[in-house]
Formats: C-alpha cells, sequence, structure tokens
C-alpha cells in the first residue's frame, strides 16, 4: 500500500524551531497529501549532558541540575532527586517538610498543566488561554519565588529536608491563590472545553489503545487518558500521599481530548491536595536530624565550634553516602519521574539516571499520529506535554 | 450534521470566548510595564550578590573558600591574602581577607548554596538582575562590582512586603 | 619477621596478629576504627587526648589502646554506648577552648580536629562562657601559632625531640593554661615544619603558605625533593599554574620518608614561580654585548651554529638535573660530534666509589633499624636531614650504637655512643685505620686521638648482629672513597651497608648516567664551544673564565653567574614543571613529576638539549615524551636495565637501580696512596670545639632558597621582632635590620 503510493509521499522536517514542537524537538514526517504516513521523532538537541555532569557534583549540588530537566516542573525533579538520596541515607523527614514538599509539588504541578494548557491551546489556535494560563503561573512562580528565592530554578527541596521554611504569610498567600482559582478554571472551561472548535480539534485524534498505551510505557495523564488507572500517588504513594484525599482522574477515550480532560480534572484535584496540606500545616523543624547531612542551624553554627565544624565540613567535602542502589519513582505532572541512583560510598554519585516521562511519552507519538492528519500532529504533541529538557538531558 | 449548524455551534463557541475575552478589558491591568515601571521581587529572591561589610566599613569576607566549594557551577575564584596589620587598617574583619574575589556571571546559576554556606554572612544574593552585558568578558565581575559599598542598585526593582499578596505586583499598592 | 602470633577478638571478630602490637594499630588496619590524636606511629606514647578509649574483658576501665600492646585471648569492644559517651565528652573538653576560626584558619579541610569530631563528635555544647582569646602570633619567620586552638596531643614536641633532636618546641605553663610555645617565644631551631607537618589542628601553622588557598582547590602532585640527596617524597601543592606549598602528608604520600621534610624541602619553593625566572631564550649576538630576548628557533640556530664552527664541544652537566637530562647531554656529547668532552658539576664525585662498591647501598628505612651506624666525616643533620632524622631514631627509639667520626662538634654527637672528634681535614685517616690495622696508630695520631678509640669503634663494629652501615661524607677523597667501598668485602661474615652521602639530589644519578666522565675544569679548558645545563659552582665559575670562551650555551632558571657570562641562556623548566627521575643515596630511582606547565617559555632541560641536536642532525628517538627518554636511559644503562616508568609508579615502594657489586676487589694500591696522603697530614693540630649553629648549611640563601624571602631572615641571624603578632617579613629588611615605619607601610599597602 505504501508503495503504490510512494510518488505522492513527501517527507518534510518538522522542527527543531518549530513553534509547536515545545522547544528543540524534530520530527520527520513522511506525508501523504496531508496525512502522516510515518512519524520519526529526531532528539538530541538540547542535550546538555546532565546525568553525567552528576557524576561530578556532590550530592547536594546534584539538586541544582535537577532543576533544569524539566523546566516546568523543577519541584518535581528536586522531589524525586533528594528522595532518592534520602532513601539511600536511610534518614526520616519531619512532618512540617513532607507537608510543605506535598504542598510545593502541587502548585508546581498546577504551574506546569498551565503552561500546557496554554501552549497546547495556542498550538490549535487560540490565543487567550495562553495569557490567562500564564497569569495563573505567574501567580504560583511568585508564590515559589517566596519560598525559594527562585522562580524556575528554585532548588527548593534538600537532601533532608528544606532549603529554608516558608517565609512568613505564605498560608494567606496559598489561600488566596485557591480562593481566585476556581474562577478561573471556570474561565478555562469556558474558553477551552466548552469550544466547539476545540473538541473537534481534539476529540478522535491521536488515538491509543490500553494496551498500547500500557507496551509504550507511557505514564501520567497520556496513561490515564487512556483508560489506566495509575498514579503513583496512590499507588506507590510517597512524602504522605497515601493520607491526602483526592481522585485519580481516568478518561477511556485514548485520544488528545481524553489526555487533556485527565490534565483538568487533575488541576481540580491538585487545588484540593494544596488545600488540604495547608489545613494540616503544623509549626515543626523542616530539617531532618541527620547531622552529618544536613547543614546545622545557622545561629548554632555562629556560637558553637561542634556546628561550624560540620557546616564546615559539609559544604568543603560534602557528606558519604552509603553504598548501594535505589530507584525513587515519583508522580511528576508528566507521569512517572523515577530517579536511579549509584553510590560508592563516596560523597559523588557513581551514577544518576533519570527516567523522564517526557521522553517514554514521547516515544509513543508516531504510534498515535500514523494516519492523521499533518495539522492534528501539533495537538498530539501538545496533548503528550512534553519538556525536551528532560527529553535530551 | 448539517454544514450550517456546524457554522453555528461554531460561531455560538467564539462568541462565548470572545465574551470571557472581551470582558477582561474594563478590568484592571495584569502586565507590567517594565521598564518605565519597576518589578517586584520577593524578600528572598536571588540577584546579584553582594560582598557585605560590618559595622567599621570592613569587608567581612575572610576568604575561607567555602562558598566555591559548594558552588555548583564553580563560578567563584578567590585569591585569599594575609594582612597581619591591626584592625583599624585592614581592608578585611580577620586578618584573612579576600585579595581577588571573583564571580563569573557567565557560570553563575544563582541557586544560592554559598550564600548558605558562607560562615561569616558576607556574602547575600541581592536583588540586581539586569546583568546583561555587550561584552562576554564583563560578565566577570570583580570584588569592586560586589562589595555592598561599591554595587550600584537597580532601580528596576521593588521589593514585596511579606504582608503583600503574591500578584500584589500587578495592583496598584 | 618471625614474630609470635596471637588471637585477638575485636568487636566479636577473632584476628591473628602478632604479638606485643599497639592495639590502636591493629583496630584500625583491620577497619574498625578509632579516633587518636597524640598517637602517631613511631613516636614515643603519650596517651593524653582519651580519644582512643576501647573496653578490654577484665580491665576494670576503659583503656586508651595506644599504649595497649596485644596480649593473647584479648577481648576488645570498640564500639558501645559507653564508648561513645566517654569520646563525646572528650570532644566536648577539645571544643570547649576552641576558638571558632574554622573559616580563617588554614588548617580548615584537612584538620584532624574537623575530621575526628565530625566523625565521632554530636558534641553538646554546654560551655557558654567566653573563650581565652589570643591573637594568632608568629613563633619564627615559617612558623606561625594559635595557642588558642591546641589541644595538648604534643605530637610537635616529641617530633621535635626525637626526630630533630632540637627540643626548640615545648608545651608551658601548668593546668588549664597550658600552652605550646618555645623558650623566649622566639623560635632558633633549623626551622624544619615539622611541627607544622604533625599538627592536628590549627596551632602550627606554614608561615610560607599563610592564607593562601585551601587544601581542596590544590593539586596535589607526588614528586621529589630537588634538595638534598636523601631524595624525600614530597606532594606539591598547586593552583592555576603556581606552587602554593610543599607537604609531605602521609594521605598523599608514603615515600620513604613519612611526613619528614627538611626545610629547604618544605618551604623553599618560591623560585618556581619567582619573577626573576628568565621568561624567553637570551642571545648574546656578539661578544661583549647584551643578552637579546629571542624565539626558541632562533637561539637554537644560533647555537647549533656556533658549535658547529666550533673546534672541540664540551658539555657540563649539574647533579641537579634528572637522569633525563644527564642522559641526554651524554648522549649530545657522543652522538652530535666526535670528541666532544663532558662533566659533572658536583661537590662530590662519587666514580670511586661506585667502581668499588662492594654491598648493596643502605636505605632509609635499614638505617632505622640498624644495629651499629658509623658516620664518617658529612654534616647529616644540615646537609642530609632525613638520614639524621632516621639515625636519631635509630639511637632513640631503637638502641642503636651510633660512631660518630668528624672533626666538628654536631647535634647528633650528643646522641653519639661514641663520638671521635678528630682534628680538622684528618677525616681520612679514619678509613685507613678501618682497612688497614697496621696503619691505625699512625692514623690515630694523625687525628689527634687515642688508639683505644679506634679499637673500641672496631668492637662495637665486630660485636654487631644486625645491620651495621657506614657512611661517609664529601671529605673522603677517591682512594678513601675507594677504600670505603671496599670495607664489606672485609667483613662478609656480617650484614655491612654503605650509605654515601652524596651532594645533591641526583648526584649518584648522574654519576651512573655519566660514565667517564671527566673533570669540570679538564672539559672547561679543552673545548671551544661549550653546553652547560645548570650553574657551575662559584669555584668552577671562578677557575672557568667562560667571557673568554668562543661560545658558552647554558640552560638555567635564573641569570646566575654563569647564565649572565653565556651566549645563549636557554629557559628551563624547574622539578615543578618537567617529568623526570633522581636517583637518591639509597640507589632509589624516583619519579619527578610535572605539577605546573612550564612557566613563561621554559622547557625541560632534555628538550632543550635533544632540540639542539636534532638541529645538529642527530636524532635521539625522542623529542617530547619523558619516558621515552627513561627507556633509552633502560637500554643503555645496566643498573637501569628494564626499568620503566610505569614500574616506579608507586613511591611506597620505591625501585631500586642495580648498581654493579665488586667483591674481593684488589684496593691495595688505593690503601697505600691514602696511606702516603695519611702521613702527610699534620701532626698537630688545634681541634674545632665550637658547635656550628643549628641551621648554618640549611638556611643558606642560594640561587634557589633566596627566592623564599624568609631565608633571608634566617640566614641573617633571625631576629626577633618587637610585636610577634605581625609577620617578621613586615618588619625587617631581608638583611636582618628593622624596617622604618615609613618603609613597613609602604611594604604592606
Amino acid at each position: 500500500m505504501m508503495d503504490e503510493s510512494l510518488d505522492s509521499q513527501m517527507t518534510i522536517s518538522m522542527g527543531p524551531q518549530h513553534p509547536s514542537t515545545h522547544g528543540v524537538l524534530r520530527l520527520e514526517l513522511v506525508l501523504d497529501g496531508e496525512v502522516v504516513v510515518k512519524a520519526k521523532p529526531d532528539i538530541g538537541y538540547l542535550h546538555t549532558g546532565m546525568e553525567k555532569l552528576f557524576e561530578y557534583k556532590k550530592y547536594q549540588q546534584g539538586i541544582v541540575i535537577t532543576d533544569r530537566m524539566d523546566y516546568l516542573n523543577p519541584l518535581g525533579n528536586n522531589l524525586a532527586y533528594v528522595m532518592a538520596a534520602e532513601k539511600l541515607l536511610q534518614i526520616e523527614i519531619p512532618p512540617r517538610a513532607q507537608i510543605i514538599r506535598v504542598l510545593m509539588c502541587e502548585l508546581q504541578r498546577i504551574a506546569s498543566h498551565m503552561v500546557w494548557l496554554g501552549t497546547h491551546a495556542l498550538d490549535i489556535g487560540a490565543m487567550s488561554p495562553f495569557f490567562f494560563c500564564f497569569r495563573q503561573r505567574e501567580k504560583i512562580l511568585n508564590l515559589i519565588e517566596a519560598a525559594s528565592g527562585g522562580r524556575m530554578t528554585p532548588s527548593y527541596f534538600r537532601i533532608g529536608g528544606l532549603m529554608m521554611d516558608l517565609p512568613a504569610g505564605f498560608e494567606r498567600r496559598v489561600k488566596q491563590f485557591l480562593e481566585d482559582f476556581p474562577a478561573a478554571m471556570d474561565q478555562f472551561e469556558t474558553l477551552v472545553s466548552g469550544n466547539t472548535i476545540w473538541q473537534s480539534r481534539t476529540k478522535e485524534i491521536g488515538y491509543i489503545s490500553k494496551e498500547d498505551a500500557i507496551d509504550w510505557g507511557l505514564t501520567g495523564p497520556c496513561l490515564r487518558g487512556s483508560g489506566v488507572e495509575l498514579d503513583l500517588r496512590r499507588h506507590n504513594p510517597y512524602t504522605g500521599y497515601e493520607t491526602y484525599d483526592f481522585e485519580i482522574p481516568v478518561e477511556n477515550d485514548g485520544d488528545v481530548w481524553a489526555r487533556f480532560r485527565v490534565r483538568m480534572r487533575e488541576l481540580y484535584e491538585s487545588a484540593k491536595i494544596v488545600r488540604q496540606a495547608l489545613e494540616r500545616l503544623k509549626p515543626g523543624p523542616t530539617k531532618a536530624d541527620a547531622p552529618k547531612v544536613v547543614l546545622p542551624d545557622r545561629d548554632d553554627m555562629r556560637k558553637h565550634m561542634d556546628s561550624l565544624i560540620h557546616h564546615f565540613l559539609i559544604v568543603a567535602e560534602g557528606f558519604n553516602v552509603p553504598e548501594g542502589e535505589v530507584y525513587m519513582p515519583i508522580e511528576a505532572s508528566k507521569g512517572e519521574l523515577g530517579v536511579y541512583m549509584k553510590s560508592n560510598g563516596g560523597p559523588k554519585p557513581e551514577r544518576v539516571h533519570f527516567r523522564g516521562p517526557s521522553f517514554v511519552n514521547l516515544s509513543a507519538l508516531p504510534d498515535m499520529s500514523e494516519g492523521e492528519l499533518i495539522a492534528d500532529v501539533v495537538a498530539i504533541i501538545g496533548s503528550l506535554d512534553i519538556v525536551l529538557g528532560e527529553i535530551d538531558r | 450534521m448539517s454544514v450550517i449548524s456546524e457554522v453555528l455551534r461554531s460561531a455560538k463557541a467564539v462568541i462565548s470566548g470572545m465574551k470571557t475575552t472581551i470582558s477582561q478589558i474594563p478590568k484592571e491591568k495584569w502586565t507590567v510595564q517594565y521598564p518605565d515601571v519597576p518589578v517586584t521581587v520577593q524578600p528572598r529572591y536571588r540577584g546579584q550578590h553582594l560582598l557585605h561589610v560590618d559595622e567599621m566599613g570592613k569587608e567581612k569576607c575572610v576568604a575561607c573558600y567555602l562558598c566555591a566549594a559548594a558552588c555548583p557551577s564553580d563560578c567563584i575564584y578567590i585569591e585569599a591574602e594575609d594582612d597581619p596589620r591591626p584592625y583599624e587598617d585592614r581592608i578585611g574583619r580577620d586578618e584573612r581577607y579576600a585579595k581577588v574575589y571573583n564571580i563569573d556571571y557567565g557560570r553563575c546559576i544563582f541557586c544560592g548554596y554559598c550564600v548558605e554556606a558562607c560562615p561569616k554572612d558576607a556574602i547575600t544574593h541581592g536583588y540586581n538582575f539586569e546583568l546583561s552585558v555587550y561584552n562576554r568578558a564583563d560578565l566577570l565581575k570583580t570584588k569592586d562590582d560586589l562589595l555592598i559599598t561599591k554595587q550600584k542598585q537597580s532601580d528596576k526593582y521593588r521589593v514585596a512586603l511579606s504582608s503583600e499578596d503574591v500578584d500584589s505586583e500587578f495592583k496598584e499598592v | 619477621m618471625a614474630e609470635e602470633l596471637i588471637k585477638v577478638t575485636i568487636d566479636g571478630q577473632e584476628f591473628e596478629v602478632e604479638k606485643g602490637r599497639p592495639l590502636i594499630d591493629v583496630i584500625n588496619e583491620k577497619g574498625f576504627g578509632v579516633p587518636s590524636f597524640c598517637y602517631y606511629a613511631d613516636l614515643e606514647l603519650q596517651a593524653s587526648c582519651r580519644m582512643c578509649l576501647v573496653r578490654i574483658e577484665k580491665m576494670p576501665k576503659l583503656q586508651a589502646s595506644c599504649v595497649i600492646r596485644c596480649t593473647d585471648g584479648m577481648e576488645v569492644t570498640t564500639k558501645s554506648e559507653e564508648i561513645e559517651k566517654a569520646q563525646r565528652a572528650m570532644g566536648e573538653f577539645l571544643l570547649a577552648n576552641h576558638p571558632l576560626d574554622c573559616p580563617v584558619c588554614d588548617r580548615g579541610g584537612e584538620c584532624e580536629l574537623q575530621e575526628v569530631i565530625f566523625d565521632w563528635g554530636d558534641v553538646e555544647e554546654r560551655f557558654d562562657e567566653p573563650k581565652n582569646a589570643h591573637p594568632e602570633k608568629f613563633l619564627s619567620p615559617i612558623v606561625a601559632n594559635d595557642q588558642q586552638r591546641c589541644i595538648l596531643c604534643k605530637r610537635c614536641t616529641r617530633v621535635c625531640h626525637e626526630w630533630m633532636g632540637e627540643d626548640a618546641i615545648e608545651a608551658g605553663n601548668r593546668g588549664s593554661n597550658t600552652v605550646i610555645g618555645t623558650y623566649g617565644g622566639w623560635l632558633n631551631c633549623s626551622q624544619c615544619g615539622n611541627c607544622i607537618e604533625v599538627c592536628p589542628t590549627g596551632t602550627l601553622l606554614d608561615g610560607v603558605y599563610r592564607h593562601e588557598t585551601r587544601p581542596w582547590e590544590l593539586d596535589q602532585t607526588i614528586t621529589t625533593c630537588t634538595y638534598c640527596s636523601d631524595g624525600c617524597q614530597l606532594s606539591v601543592g598547586s593552583r592555576a599554574d603556581e606552587v602554593h606549598r610543599i607537604v609531605a602528608r602521609d594521605r598523599y604520600v608514603n615515600g620513604i620518608n613519612g611526613e619528614f621534610l627538611c626545610i629547604k624541602g618544605r618551604f623553599a619553593h618560591g623560585f618556581v614561580n619567582h619573577g626573576d625566572r628568565i621568561k624567553t631564550p637570551l642571545i648574546r649576538y656578539k661578544k661583549g654585548g647584551k643578552l637579546i630576548p629571542s624565539t626558541w628557533d632562533d637561539a637554537i640556530a644560533f647555537a647549533a651554529e656556533r658549535i658547529k664552527e666550533s673546534k672541540k664541544a664540551g658539555v657540563v652537566a649539574t647533579s641537579r638535573l634528572t637522569n633525563e637530562t644527564v642522559h641526554t647531554l651524554k648522549r649530545f656529547a657522543d652522538e652530535c660530534r666526535d670528541g666532544t668532552s663532558y662533566a659533572v658539576s658536583d661537590t662530590y664525585d662519587l666514580a670511586p666509589f661506585f667502581e668499588n662498591l662492594s654491598a648493596p647501598l643502605c636505605t632509609h628505612k635499614e638505617i632505622r633499624f640498624a644495629e651499629t651506624i658509623v658516620v664518617i666525616g658529612g654534616d647529616v643533620d644540615e646537609e642530609q636531614p632525613l638520614t639524621a632524622k632516621q639515625i636519631r631514631q635509630a639511637v632513640r627509639n631503637g638502641g642503636a650504637n651510633l660512631i660518630l667520626v668528624n672533626d666538628t662538634p654536631s647535634r647528633l654527637s650528643h646522641q653519639a655512643s661514641q663520638f671521635i672528634h678528630v682534628n680538622p681535614g684528618t677525616v681520612e685517616a679514619f678509613v685507613l685505620a678501618l682497612a688497614d690495622p697496621s696503619a691505625a696508630d699512625m692514623a690515630a695520631a694523625k687525628m689527634g686521638i687515642g688508639r683505644a678509640e679506634i679499637d673500641k669503634a672496631r668492637e662495637t663494629a665486630n660485636a654487631t648482629k644486625g645491620d651495621l652501615i657506614i657512611m661517609f661524607g664529601k671529605e673522603l677523597g677517591a682512594e678513601a672513597q675507594a677504600v670505603a667501598a671496599n670495607l664489606p668485602s672485609r667483613h662478609e661474615n656480617r650484614n655491612v651497608k654503605l650509605h654515601p652521602l652524596a651532594g645533591y639530589c641526583n648526584s649518584v644519578g648522574a654519576s651512573d648516567m655519566m660514565p667517564g666522565r671527566k673533570p669540570v675544569a679538564d672539559v672547561v679548558a679543552g673545548s671551544d664551544a661549550l653546553l652547560i645545563a645548570g650553574s657551575l659552582s662559584d669555584e668552577e665559575f671562578a677557575a672557568a673564565d667562560l667571557a673568554s670562551k668562543p661560545f658558552v650555551a647554558v640552560q638555567e632558571l635564573f641569570l646566575t653567574d654563569t647564565a649572565a657570562a653565556a651566549d645563549v641562556v636557554f629557559p628551563a623548566a624547574s622539578f615543578a614543571e618537567s617529568d623526570g627521575t633522581y636517583t637518591n643515596n639509597d640507589g632509589f630511582v624516583q619519579r619527578v613529576r610535572r605539577a605546573i606547565d612550564p612557566v613563561h617559555q621554559a622547557k625541560p632541560d632534555w628538550m632543550i638539549t635533544s632540540l639542539l641536536a636534532s638541529e645538529l642532525g642527530a636524532d635521539f628517538g625522542y623529542s617530547f615524551s619523558a619516558s621515552a627518554v627513561f627507556r633509552s636511559i633502560a637500554e643503555s644503562h645496566e643498573a637501569y636495565e628494564g626499568l620503566r616508568y610505569p614500574d616506579l609508579k608507586d613511591e611506597t615502594r620505591p625501585v631500586r637501580v642495580k648498581h654493579k657489586l665488586v667483591s674481593g676487589a684488589d684496593v691495595s694500591g688505593a690503601v697505600a696512596s691514602l696511606r702516603d696522603r695519611v702521613s702527610q697530614f699534620p701532626d698537630a693540630a688545634d681541634k674545632i670545639t665550637e658547635e656550628p649553629r643549628v641551621g648554618h648549611k640549611l638556611h643558606r640563601v642560594t640561587t634557589m632558597t633566596g627566592k623564599t624571602p624568609q631565608f633571608h631572615l634566617l640566614a641573617n641571624g633571625n631576629p626577633k621582632p618587637d610585636d610577634l603578632l605581625v609577620s617578621p617579613l613586615f618588619q625587617f629588611n631581608p638583611d636582618g635590620s628593622p624596617k622604618k615605619e615609613e618603609e613597613s607601610e609602604v611594604a604592606a599597602g
């Protein structure tokens, strides 16, 4: 069949500078008219050797590298990395730090989905949602900036706890945000979900069956959009997620629309978790009781010799992590983000590998887009919600 | 489904979308008119570094190299020196001070590790964020650029009060 | 060693160990780990820090494991709540008065106190009162002291006493006021700096590397010292192509010297990055003209042209050069032009010794465990400090007999079991007395000692069951050397070993590399084109009259007299900038490693020579790889046969070159001529009774040591400044006179 139509086939290169490929993804598309016969993602334009870089940085220094992988969900990356190290070190994190981690991660998930929604809509042709989404994201980035000092590169979580406790007035600000957020969601539902153009551009596009989704190793909203209920927050809970009350949105259609709906419903759930976390927030320590790993309190360090020595050596030489290897998966905004970490007992990891959700999800793109129209490829890419920083690493 | 009904349905969607869009017009403006209007930064914002001095104007830095050791991007270069003179004549607060203290802003990633590492509270992040230059070599800032007594603070930012709302920068305060 | 093996149980695991070993060594060797400050292997025990506490079954209290010797059936617990509590309490005590100084202290990052507190600490600090405050002060131009950081482990005082025999540093005051210091507050010792090295805290600090950088910023390169012939292994700390300091820390280096270094090895590295280094090749185009900076290509072409034109060429090497350089110079002489003569400039030519060598050279470890040591002449304390330290420890800690034959008393003579104080210049007579008993009476008379002294020494030697080591210094002429080298073959039933006290870092190697060399004066006189690598000694230079030579090329670091008289000067790389090997007086061939890139346009000496040779049409088969040069050495010298750089990788297991041994050689001719010489010595002479001041040779200002400013102060009497808080360099001119007020301000600003 392909042979017959060979004469009319055309190969075009989409990207790496195409605005709707979300970074520097290049797609090699073989077209028959407007129909995609074959799609081949070509990645590596953003390769920075991050995984190798970890081997030359002390454990604590590695956190800043994770910020730059999935740069829309840096706190999720931070969390996966620090939890892998904490698992090796067998450190117990105090409850307040755990709750703040959940709170910040869910805020970050909302911010990440806001970028997804804005750009996805922009790709398909709806301009305004982009601005409204970024306004919401801006509020969250301000919150993250207030807590950590960085907007897109917060490095807020540290091995053994947090960089600092939350600033004064933070809870009030989050409450303010949560009050305003449902109205914003309504706006999105009107602007996007209820839009017939949107629906016809997304429904029955980019279909992937439940079995295929599992075979391709899809995770996160892409998998749940195909009717598989798998959320690591529920099925392999960490940081106390098992104690929060939230639903796992699942859609069975397996098309762009289904994945869109899953993410939209997730936004409500995330807001719900943030609200619960806020209620639980009680004063308490934010750093683990692990004097060989966590920097001592600054006041102590100025007064006590012992603390000063610990501060000096932890900063100068880092801390030794017991020999061993771990795999620490979390549910990031895009799916399962797993950190494989191997320690040789020294202050620097021997190997750190990331199982990035974007990378795996992207591999299903040819399967989804073959047979679709070329205009729909953009919609499919948008529905996969990929970040090239994580794919290329 | 006829073409006409589909057109009508789409038109309805467009109209309802436009309604939302148009309803924004009378509302308050969310865009900051930077650089005419200063942007708001949070108190913990990590901008260009500041090297601090004590109440007598002596540099607090003792060139202990901890910031350089903590730095993930190796952007801090220090040369320490002995200053055996009495306190009044010294450059720094202690007998050891940094003769050279360079930060390469071409490498710096503003992670704040140096600030966390400093045992003498000598280095902090300031709020200056307009660091772009025409010449790459100018990204290398020396002690003269970093000292709090010498660094020119930009008027393009204002620091948010912790009592303010997060989105206060979008509102008139 | 055939020690009795016994069983010791540590934390439930049973081990077989040698009986009588210190328990702390066994525990640490088996990987259990106890902290300690005062314990230092091979020093006398102190047991003052109380950190190494362990529980031993059937002993009532916790025991300090450093003073416990292993006995059969001992059951030891190293970790328990009780022990940790005791250790934490000790840690709290140690820190109670410790200033919050880590950011300022130079030891930060390599401080044993930091490490032990980090690993065993978690101290709950209850001491909130203000601490005793003393500012950091100077004990000498190169020793800085902060008495408050001291934990009174007394490693420094023991090292000063046992290694150096100087007792310069001691603990003063009592109780909680005890501090480490020195009498009069100013150190007038040899300034070896070993107290600085062994100090586990920042109490004693290097005044040359003061507040410069941090240990983790430095690249550590293990290399061999470039000063005396002991060949200490040291670690050059460099950062951004600048040598900052030299240490002998065992954590980096575990060579023949452990943590021992002398003042020169440790502190005299200022010459490497000194501003006076020759920066480019220099050419004097016309006799009487100036040396003009030039390019390498021009300088090499110019020199090659002149050597080609000359009637007879000569090559002079010096004994500070690497084996690679001396070998290349020898090949240059052999292969570039027929009839080129060559020489090695050295204070002490060991050719007759190696020609008659009848026993292996002894190693420094063997000196430490020798039974009898005979030192004939030389000035071990000042010229071979490591050998002196080994002798001192052999006597003090090992109970060895030391027979010292010298015309001048020295620090070592106080420890000698027999000090044979001879007339000035008659040391050779003792060798004659040993070799020819019939001449003993005559020799005794010439030396101004009783015959009984010689007999007593002979008896001691005869009664020796273990190693008998004979060392000799540069007082011995060619005949006496040959006779001394032959001495072991007269004592075939005993372990006699020889140890020449050679003059420079590669005296032995240069001697190996250039067999058949001529005296320097002959080579200089006999050639009209000279290639000199390094500088001639002052006497040789005075005799040589280089200015009258048609052409002289010199490879040097600095514009010395020799270099200033040359027509072409090539900037050479120092030991820190080139790869190579030195052969020390143990016969160990040890690596010199490149720590930094050559400064300015300098090139390694052998590279310069081979460039010049290839311009002259010779092909050595190497031009850029030091290991290729070494292979060429291994192929052309029997003693170095089969050696390659990878064999020399491990400094803890140095490789010995195989010097040819001649047993039963006939030295009767040498004995006879020695007898003649001795008989011509004057019969009566005044003995030298005054002991020269400590450091009279070590502190000498030379081309290399003079580049470290502290040496000028030491050489000029080490004056004590009024203000001990400020470095003496700010208070004195290099000649030792106090600086005027305005001058010191200029210097400080």
